[in-house]
């Protein structure tokens, strides 16, 4: 058999040689330019947008390349946030994983406390929850340059900053109601008009133990007017549901009018945007729950999760999650884009209840078995 | 027999004068290992988390009764404890009874195109417990629900049904466990020798008297185990009772647990105490199965070459019968997948039916984005899950009750333990185990493949149990005697001989696992999420619609799934 000659192989392989070659090189050249293009868009978005930031943060943000957040399960967080924080910082990808509030403490802690923790940044709505990890050294003390933008009754400094907030207010069928009802919940100023309602048999309320949002409107009520503000509210023998979302959709298919104690601008909203008839208010003094983000004390990429806390304490980063997720904002800076926050009948509360989430969270144990006796198990 | 090795020697043992191989003890020996490891590890994490005040690797935690006390010393959890009991016992009870009246339609009687009945009667396992309950809200809600609207409109008063109520969840839970029931027992039924019933026709017996005192008896291992079961997975449900039952004030100890481990404050060590309450109740449950099958040679009827029973011919109750099914058909399936697939199409479920409002918005999000890669992740863990836990379940229920190896019955209550636990606590004992893993596991899809292999393995043993009872030890030992390994008789007679069974288990593991929610809500990541996680996730968020188009998806990729299923066993023979 004749030896294959370099002088024998046709000319066209040669220049499919050569094609390949330059593909190749065109190629290596690609992801070193395609990233120097997105790091200094990344730099110039945050000198714009979260002044005080420095340059080494950036950079060492975009080298990591990526965060991982376990984040509470939010409507509009894919496109509206997540996908407008990368294209912002188009050399970060963010990567989420959503679970509700429990278990994304109980996943976060366990992990942590073993040493094997994928999160860089860690969302929760319990205030006294995040301190206490925050304490235990769960939490990465940092304080972001756009910190001084949030309320000081939003955040705890170093730790854990609200991204928005979760305002509990009464909410109605505004299909199933009469003149008189009608007019009653046009009269509703404050929490104490509230077990008043000509709702018998009609009502809706949230069991006391789902989570912090419930806790604080039973709290409030039973500390500022005793416990027969429960039996009052029990008189309107109202269905007990295990969370917000199956009462919106019993509210909305019209089992019942009305319900008290409820996070309307999160559950209601999503209902309403879909053209469900509902409508509601906030007494006073206003009862809000804080939805925060901390960063992870062992978090495999700390700037990148740094530099996506900053922007999200930021005004543009305040605007993309009130608009995107229905949250009101935790700071005055941002601007409320929310349809249903343009609407004559919506008014945020003028003042808001300051809550001891400790004492809430030590009383819980006793209020449940209270709430038991009063509405039943 | 040609092919078999003659005189080829093996070492035997005694065990209580029954002898056994080597081959057999070290099998045993592997499977306890793998078993208990799948089993133990999280179970253990689970005891140790009961006696904790916090959870494990928590600074300064300690010792501590209080949990324990707290479920089994106060009335506290009296209450929920006997409305748990009550809808297991109801539910065992009603679904082995529905099971075994469909399965006997089905292979006994003379029904046109049975094999199409026995595939449409299985449909309500292809949706999990969750989404029936909605579907019925949707039809029996009292007032709105599509049912009280319509005899509001013939002129009713009030409510007719409410599916807010135990019977209620009752009903919802039998619905979907009775076409399992007759899976079980659809296998172990066509396998009773004809000869047996020709006997007793011949000495002069009824077809009642028949079905009494042959038929019944030969199928109560399988009866049992489908009222042990069904049982235990309705009473560890907490989604049905938590859906229908807290507006009626019915609590359960799952609904329990369920509120310790997802809303905040968190409380794992409480619900890791009420899980050691369920165990216990489990545990004596298999206690008296395996008292009430340890006569197992009664229930043989596959001895070399079976006959099968010809189908009784019903004449003019043909129609009756068949119309009976129909109705059957309608109430549990037709009109609740009916008005699964209708929300799917709605934005909202409101006080009048707006046929303007119809969109498609709700499968637009559900084929978005991550939600492919759910559908992928949920297809491969359905499909690899449940052939290795066919593969495994097989061989444990082969160790059980083929050999007389020593701790056989110890492999048979860790077998059957997890189904004592609810899935959500399984869940937590799994993460306090294997959150430390290495090489990567935690938070990736096998830790999920990990968890239905300790979650749904009883199924497979109890599937298999059943149908191995029937069949013959007699050919085993023959095979034994000329010489033939333990592999070469499960290849060549046991698996031919329970391929049906196999398939059953199959096709069972495989819906349980694409059903499968309170274990995964917990050990899923972003890298393992599946269509149950959205279906939820989707329910506590965006609204109960777009929670029914996921379940849609779900529903159509079980048949899929099932269909395969149906074909292979086509091609089943003795």
């Amino acid at each position: 058999m004749k030896r294959c000659n370099n002088t024998r192989i046709p000319r066209a392989l040669h220049f499919l040689k050569g094609i390949a070659i330059a593909s190749a090189l065109f190629a290596m050249q690609q992801p070193a330019s395609a990233a120097s293009a997105d790091v200094a868009t990344a730099w110039k978005n945050a000198q714009k947008l979260i002044p005080g930031i420095s340059k080494e943060t950036v950079d060492a943000a975009c080298s990591e390349g990526s965060a991982m957040m376990y984040s509470l399960i939010l409507r509009g967080e894919q496109e509206g946030i997540i996908g407008h924080f990368e294209k912002l910082f188009p050399c970060i990808k963010l990567k989420v994983f959503n679970a509700s509030g429990g278990v994304l403490s109980q996943r976060f802690t366990n992990e942590m406390r073993a040493g094997n923790s994928p999160t860089d940044i860690w969302m929760n709505s319990s205030p006294v929850y995040g301190s206490r990890l925050a304490k235990e050294g769960l939490l990465l003390n940092w304080t972001p340059p756009t910190a001084s933008l949030i309320d000081d009754l939003w955040k705890d400094e170093g730790y854990w900053y609200a991204i928005g907030l979760a305002h509990i207010g009464i909410i109605w069928n505004t299909e199933d109601i009469k003149p008189e009802q009608k007019k009653w919940l046009e009269g509703v100023k404050t929490w104490a008009d509230v077990p008043n309602g000509p709702f018998q048999n009609n009502t809706g309320l949230v069991d006391i133990r789902a989570g912090g949002t419930t806790q604080i409107f039973y709290y409030y009520n039973k500390q500022k007017y005793g416990v027969d503000y429960w039996k009052k509210l029990a008189t309107l023998k109202p269905t007990i549901f295990s969370g917000v979302n199956p009462l919106i959709g019993r509210l909305v298919a019209g089992d019942f009018a009305y319900a008290a104690g409820i996070t309307a601008d999160t559950a209601g909203a999503t209902q309403w945007l879909k053209g469900a008839p509902l409508q509601w208010k906030f007494p006073e003094p206003g009862l809000a729950v804080p939805y925060f983000i901390g960063i992870s004390a062992k978090a495999p990429h700390p700037n990148a999760a740094k530099l996506f806390m900053a922007w999200s304490l930021s005004t543009d980063g305040q605007n993309s999650w009130v608009n995107s997720s229905g949250l009101a904002p935790a700071s005055s800076h941002a601007t409320d884009n929310r349809p249903y926050a343009k609407k004559a009948w919506y008014k945020l509360p003028k003042t808001h209840y300051r809550a001891d989430w400790q004492k809430i969270a030590t009383d819980l144990k006793a209020d449940t078995q209270t709430f038991t006796s009063i509405f039943g198990k | 027999m040609t092919g078999i090795a003659v005189g080829k020697r093996r070492h035997w043992l005694k065990n209580r004068g029954r002898s056994y191989s080597r081959a057999e003890s070290a099998l045993c020996a592997v499977l306890l290992v793998i078993v208990g490891a799948l089993v133990l590890l999280p179970l253990g994490y689970l005891l140790y988390g009961a006696l904790r005040d916090s959870p494990p690797r928590t600074p300064n935690a300690g010792y501590t009764w209080a949990n324990l006390v707290e479920i089994y010393g106060s009335l506290h959890f009296a209450q929920p404890f006997l409305t748990t009991l009550a809808i297991g016992i109801s539910v065992g009870i009603g679904s082995a009874i529905l099971g075994v009246l469909l399965a006997w339609i089905i292979t006994r009687l003379d029904i046109p195109r049975p094999g199409l009945w026995e595939k449409l009667l299985t449909l309500p396992i292809y949706f999990s417990p969750l989404m029936l309950a909605l579907a019925f809200t949707a039809l029996g809600a009292p007032r709105v629900g599509f049912l009280n609207l319509i005899w509001k409109t013939l002129g009713g008063d009030g409510s007719a049904v409410s599916v807010y109520s135990f019977s209620g969840i009752v009903f919802v839970l039998c619905v979907h466990y009775a076409p399992y029931a007759m899976l079980v027992l659809t296998a172990p039924m066509r396998s009773i020798s004809a000869e047996l019933e020709e006997a007793a026709r011949v000495l002069g017996s009824s077809r009642w008297h028949l079905m009494r005192t042959v038929t019944i008896p030969m199928l109560r291992p399988a009866i049992f185990s489908v009222v042990l079961i069904v049982g235990t997975l309705a009473a560890e449900n907490f989604a049905v009772p938590t859906l229908l039952g807290r507006q009626s004030k019915i609590s359960t100890i799952p609904g329990e647990i369920y509120f310790w481990l997802t809303y905040e404050p968190s409380n794992p060590n409480l619900a890791a105490a009420a899980g050691t309450l369920l165990l216990l109740v489990t545990i004596s449950g298999i206690f008296v199965y395996r008292y009430m099958t340890r006569m197992s040679g009664r229930f043989v009827t596959i001895t070399g070459k079976p006959k099968l029973i010809p189908r009784l011919p019903l004449g003019k109750w043909r129609s009756a019968i068949t119309g009976l099914l129909a109705f059957y058909l309608a109430i549990t399936t037709i009109l609740p997948i009916a008005a699964l697939i209708f929300g799917s199409f709605m934005p909202y479920i409101g006080q009048h039916i707006d046929f303007n409002k119809l969109t498609l918005h709700n499968y637009q999000a559900a084929l978005q984005g991550e939600n492919y890669s759910a559908i992928t992740h949920s297809l491969f863990l359905a499909v690899v899950s449940a052939t290795l836990i066919t593969l495994l379940g097989f061989l444990v229920s082969y160790i059980i009750r083929r050999t007389s190896v020593p701790g056989r019955g110890l492999l048979d209550y860790l077998s059957a333990l997890p189904i004592a636990i609810p899935g959500m606590v399984l869940g937590v004992g799994m993460v306090w185990a294997y959150v430390i893993a290495p090489f990567g596991l935690w938070g990736s899809i096998w830790i999920l493949l990990i968890a239905y292999m300790a979650r749904f393995i009883v199924h497979a043993v109890r599937a298999i149990n059943a149908s191995l009872l029937q069949v013959s030890g007699e050919m085993d030992e023959a095979a034994r005697v000329l010489g033939a390994g333990i592999f070469r008789r499960l290849r060549q007679i046991t698996m031919p001989l329970t391929m049906r069974a196999l398939l059953s288990s199959w096709v069972l593991v495989a819906i349980f696992v694409l059903n499968e929610l309170s274990a995964t809500i917990l050990l899923y990541s972003s890298k393992s999420i599946t269509l149950s996680v959205l279906t939820w996730n989707a329910l506590d968020m965006y609204g109960a619609m777009q929670a029914f188009a996921f379940s849609v998806i779900q529903g159509c990729m079980t048949a899929i799934l099932v269909w395969v299923s149906y074909r292979l066993s086509g091609k089943a023979t003795w």
